[in-house]
């Protein structure tokens, strides 16, 4: 089971829109049984951000962590979700 | 069109504020916050934790419409209750883009989030969401002028 962390400056707002949309996504792709689910702040998960498999953040993340974290600003928006998803999928199967 | 976009209860304070003509974000934050203050919808300490807060996490979007938003938020503990600021720039100010350090985006909508329990909120932020991807939708709130026609467009009217 993959560890999908999503966060955002307050763990409250964007995380919990991009929340609600990867787990549609997850239902389509019939890939539920495959990750849990984790929302936080990033504040508070810099420090542990290797506890996870997958992150998605709608914000800004140090640059140390930068190259393990999947921009999820297009989950919002819907401009460029597929490719976001296709990230997120490919981490998944890794 | 799809009925209750947004709840009306969200805008029940009436805190929307058309066609401002300022300058930049810092002046977008104070007249809002004084705004949502007046109303009690925000404590006193609201605005300096939302300039900090969009300065370390910028939260404007730039739309498909090539018109941006900005969704400016902070945390529970400066919010009195439920509610959605709104104001239309009459001229662009300049945000930041959500999830970048150097990227701006010309801002003409704000949607001030003032949520005590966000996650509870989870329909209401997702149809925000959608609204904004609407190109209609995002010139009908940059036209409107009032308060009647601007609770007739969340209504999805």
């Amino acid at each position: 089971m993959k560890k999908l962390m999503i966060m955002c400056g307050s763990g409250v707002a964007t995380s919990t829109v991009v929340m609600g949309k990867v787990k549609q996504w997850l239902a389509d792709e019939g890939l539920e049984s495959q990750v849990k689910l984790y929302q936080s702040k990033v504040a508070e998960e810099v420090n542990h951000i290797d506890d996870y498999d997958i992150v998605v953040s709608t914000t800004l993340v140090p640059d140390n962590i930068k190259d393990k974290v999947i921009n999820g600003v297009p989950l919002l928006t819907g401009m460029g979700s597929d490719q976001v998803f296709e990230e997120i999928k490919k981490e998944i199967e890794a | 069109m799809i009925k209750m976009l947004i709840d009306e209860k969200f805008f029940s304070k009436k805190v929307l504020l058309f066609n401002k003509d300022l300058c930049n974000r810092n002046q977008v934050f104070a007249v809002i916050s004084a705004e949502l203050e007046k109303k009690g919808v925000v404590k006193k300490t609201f605005r300096e934790a939302i300039e900090k807060r969009e300065k370390n996490y910028p939260t404007g979007l730039a739309l498909t419409s090539g018109i941006g938003v900005a969704i400016p938020h902070t945390d529970p503990e400066y919010i009195n209750e439920n509610q959605i600021g709104f104001m239309s720039l009459e001229k662009p100010v300049e945000f930041r883009q959500m999830g970048s350090d150097t990227e701006v985006v010309p801002v003409r909508l704000v949607f001030v989030l003032c949520l005590k329990e966000a996650h509870k909120q989870l329909d209401m932020l997702q149809n925000l969401m959608e609204l904004f991807g609407k190109k209609e939708v995002i010139n009908a709130f940059i036209s409107c002028n009032n308060e009647n026609d601007f609770i007739k467009i969340i209504n999805g009217k």
